[in-house]
């Protein structure tokens, strides 16, 4: 029994744990701060609930495709965003962001907007179905290895510097001959993938999406998990997922009803959040801490 | 080896060039200079495609590059430094430099794959990366962090990371600004040996007694124009370039 | 719905927009960062009103100074506990932490208030008929008193000192300490302006609709498209986009089903972020 609720929290944690390492691809590693990244995460879960349903598909084939689109729109993303810096970047994601959302409530056809899809199936694998909560943690455990060695192969190489490099300097990175706006595509490519990853395994695991679970309180929450567990840091994301998903847990032991629980767990994330802002911008285990300010305070004098 | 012909840049209403047009010869190092605003910076931005140029060419090693986009100037062999040194101030001293080499399997899919010949690539780039830290005098710092650095070193980085891009022109922005006597004379001993080596350089600079010693040819600006060029010491006596430089004062008398 | 009523109703939404807008633009002017918490502000102020006049009992015109005053205390206090000390830091970790405090006062909000709507219960007026379309006295007052507030603002931007100040301070804040401005001390009136400004926008839509805990994330959407289309930082063009926004997000409806509303003025949004970033009069953009 008690296990049963620790294994629903270690799923939810290692679901949200692949959403920060996605988020961190694009925003710790290269310095894009995608406010539209919830719309990713929903995407891949729009896309693998409706190709189960509609078509059939096994969960592992539909959470493949589902990575691979969100990857591609992630993509299409960062070409038009390519020349924005900083505010504007942040409100052009913001805004594709919005638009996804929108979609999402008014594409009745389709996502059967407010109403949302029920009945999303479980994976199967030669017959046995993953439906309890603890043979899901096995598939979202497997799924988080993945990105998690697959990420950290990918920052640590000459491409990941480049990444880096981007973040720290642009302008300086292209003087050096990089392509930059091709990196950040397959950057957000890549942060694209992992998120429609996370987005199927959380339309299978729930069974039911609506469009409320894929806005900008999304997105903060995922940057809340990247910024406090350490921006830069593959493992922080790890950290940062537990701790904002276990956190808020013991309000319920103490006696609290569930109405005050969704708004109570907010107020600690965003809490957090402020705090770790003020007081370890680095975050948990971060190797890097907002350091924009240094940059622009320079080319005043420019 | 670099002919600008009729550069023209303007912002908003301000003309920060004006039709602009000197040469750079093969294998020389060339001042630039003038009084602050003249439009230096701005010439180097439009030269290595920060900016676009409103109008005029470009020409390099006999190409007219005047569209061509920033990156791609490197990899023909464009190298440069900046008057505030732009470093990549989280990454360590030797990844700057390794960032500066070209073709250095970059490229994503190779984040995966790494053959047998990626591998021996990849540590040749080390190896020629510490070399040229080597000649900057930076080696001992290779892994530190670079914001670590003192202003002095850094200004050693942006040189070092100028030479990783194999560069056959190099423009240097006030690579001297700031340095203490004995780095400069080893930064001056670095540009003397790069002609050596049949590499172009231009350089803006405003120490007048280091660009005479070191400068085949000097070129000097006043308000977005090319007032002068030639040979060094007849540029710095033209009457126009000394009125440039004491244009405040003189206004004064008369104002 | 006829043409000339979504006219009016554009206008009524624009001048909210507007006030909301030039509060923003403000910030963004002085400081450079999108301040999005303004949204809190605003909610702040809504619900203030409310409280004052309808859990406290306090008269209608105290209960809207009441308003006002707490929802400068509150943006105030905002800028002294989250943005004073990360003023270095940058425009992503003030947005950052902008969003982080958005988030928690609009949870603080809901836990003291709970979910349900509110009402100012104002008593219901007729409308009167203005040129084929209804329009209450309230909502009049409502468009007067938005244009009156951004004229003031726009006075004092203009000729008083402290609105010099501010100017100096956005421009350049190192020079104009060397001039004998404290930046700091300007700072606190930018927030003072624009807290002042959401407080006002929260009350009057208190006033003329219901309020609930989350109508602060499209108050600040509408702010900043808005402030995205008269151009970012540009304090008197905010007055323009506002009005624009509200009017083509309503009329936009006459064509399209409504719940594409939004989705207008994301568009717009991105309409303009893509072709013409500096807004329709130019905003203040940083350098490099």
């Amino acid at each position: 029994m008690v296990f049963a609720y620790i294994a629903n929290l270690l799923a939810l944690a290692g679901i949200y744990g692949i959403v920060g390492i996605s988020l961190n691809v694009a925003f710790g590693y290269t310095g894009l701060a995608n406010l539209g990244h919830a719309a990713l995460f929903g995407i891949g879960a729009y896309v693998s609930a409706l190709l189960a349903l509609s078509l059939g598909l096994p969960f592992w084939a539909a959470l493949l495709v589902a990575g691979l689109f969100a990857a591609f729109i992630g993509w299409l993303l960062a070409w038009p965003t390519a020349r924005l810096r900083g505010d504007y970047l942040a409100l052009a994601t913001l805004g594709f962001g919005f638009i996804v959302e929108s979609v999402f409530k008014n594409w009745m056809d389709v996502t059967r907007g407010p109403l949302g899809i029920p009945g999303i199936p479980k994976p199967e694998l030669f017959g046995f179905v993953f439906a309890s909560t603890e043979s899901y943690l096995l598939v979202v455990a497997f799924f988080l290895a993945i990105t998690y060695f697959v990420v950290k192969r990918v920052v640590d190489s000459p491409f990941g510097r480049v990444l880096k490099a981007i973040r720290e300097d642009e302008l300086a990175a292209q003087s050096l001959g990089k392509h930059t706006h091709r990196y950040k595509a397959l950057a957000l490519a890549l942060s694209g993938f992992f998120a429609g990853i996370a987005g199927s395994l959380f339309a299978h695991y729930i069974t039911f999406i609506d469009p409320s679970s894929f806005t900008i309180f999304e997105t903060i929450l995922a940057f809340s998990i990247v910024i406090i567990g350490g921006m830069g840091s593959v493992e922080g994301a790890l950290i940062g997922a537990a701790l904002l998903t276990f956190l808020p847990e013991p309000l319920r032991f103490i006696g609290f009803p569930s109405a005050i629980i969704g708004p109570a767990r907010q107020l600690i994330y965003a809490g957090l959040l402020i705090a770790i802002i003020l007081k370890r911008p680095e975050g948990i285990r971060g190797e890097y801490a907002f350091g924009l300010g240094e940059k622009h305070a320079k080319s005043k004098q420019a | 080896m670099l002919k600008v012909n009729k550069l023209e840049k303007s912002f908003g209403g301000v003309r920060a060039l004006d039709s602009c047009s000197f040469e750079v010869e093969e294998g020389s190092i060339t001042g630039l200079i003038g009084p602050n605003g003249s439009g230096k910076t701005t010439l180097f931005n439009v030269v290595s495609g920060i900016y676009d140029a409103d109008a005029g060419s470009i020409v390099y090693d006999g190409e007219d590059i005047t569209e061509l986009e920033i990156y791609k100037r490197a990899a023909i062999g464009m190298g440069r430094t900046f008057q505030i040194v732009r470093i990549f101030p989280k990454l360590t001293v030797l990844d700057n430099v390794l960032l500066a080499q070209p073709h250095i399997g970059e490229s994503f899919w190779s984040a995966f794959i790494r053959s047998k010949g990626m591998r021996a690539d990849e540590s040749r780039h080390r190896q020629r990366a510490l070399e040229i830290l080597g000649e900057v005098g930076l080696r001992e710092k290779a892994n530190d962090l670079a914001k670590n650095l003192s202003y002095g070193q850094q200004k050693l980085l942006e040189i070092a990371r100028a030479l990783a891009v194999e560069p056959k022109l190099l423009l240097l922005d006030e690579p001297l600004a700031g340095v203490n006597p004995a780095l400069a004379v080893k930064i001056i001993g670095i540009l003397r040996k790069l002609r050596e080596e049949g590499k172009t350089i231009l350089v803006i600079e405003h120490r007048m007694r280091d660009l005479l010693k070191l400068a085949d040819k000097m070129i000097a600006m006043d308000n977005g124009r090319v007032i002068a060029q030639g040979v060094p010491i007849k540029v710095l006596r033209d009457r126009k370039v000394v009125e440039s430089y004491l244009g405040e004062k003189s206004r004064e008398k008369f104002a | 719905m006829a043409l000339e009523q979504l006219i009016v109703n554009g206008l009524i939404a624009g001048a909210i927009y507007a006030l909301m807008a030039s509060g923003f633009s403000l910030v963004y002017n002085v400081l450079k960062f999108l301040h999005v918490a303004h949204g809190a502000i605003y909610v702040v102020g809504a619900f203030a009103g409310w409280w004052l006049a309808r859990v406290v009992g306090v008269p209608l015109p105290a209960a809207i100074v009441g308003a006002l005053v707490l929802s400068i205390i509150a943006g105030v206090l905002v800028d002294f506990v989250a943005y004073r000390p990360i003023r270095k830091k940058g425009e992503a970790a003030l947005l950052m932490i902008s969003f982080g405090v958005f988030i928690f006062v609009q949870s603080l909000v809901l836990l003291f208030f709970g979910a349900d709507v509110k009402s100012y219960g104002l008593p219901i007026e007729r409308g009167l008929d203005v040129a084929g379309a209804i329009i209450t006295p309230l909502q009049i007052s409502l468009i007067a008193i938005s244009l009156v507030t951004m004229a003031a603002l726009h006075v004092f931007l203009k000729f008083t000192k402290a609105g010099k100040a501010i100017r100096a301070v956005a421009d350049d804040a190192e020079v104009a300490r060397v001039v004998g401005i404290s930046p700091e001390r300007t700072i606190l009136v930018t927030f003072i302006l624009s807290s002042l400004l959401a407080g006002v926008a929260g009350v009057l839509v208190g006033m003329e609709q219901n309020i609930e805990h989350a109508m602060g994330l499209s108050a600040v959407i509408s702010a900043l498209t808005a402030a995205v289309i008269g151009g970012i930082g540009n304090v008197p063009a905010a007055v323009p986009g506002g009005f624009l926004l509200g009017i083509v997000e309503n009329v936009g409806i006459f064509w399209l089903p409504s719940g594409w509303k939004a989705g207008i003025s994301f568009a717009l949004l991105i309409i303009f972020l893509f072709f013409r970033p500096k807004g329709l009069f130019g905003g203040k953009t940083r350098t490099v």
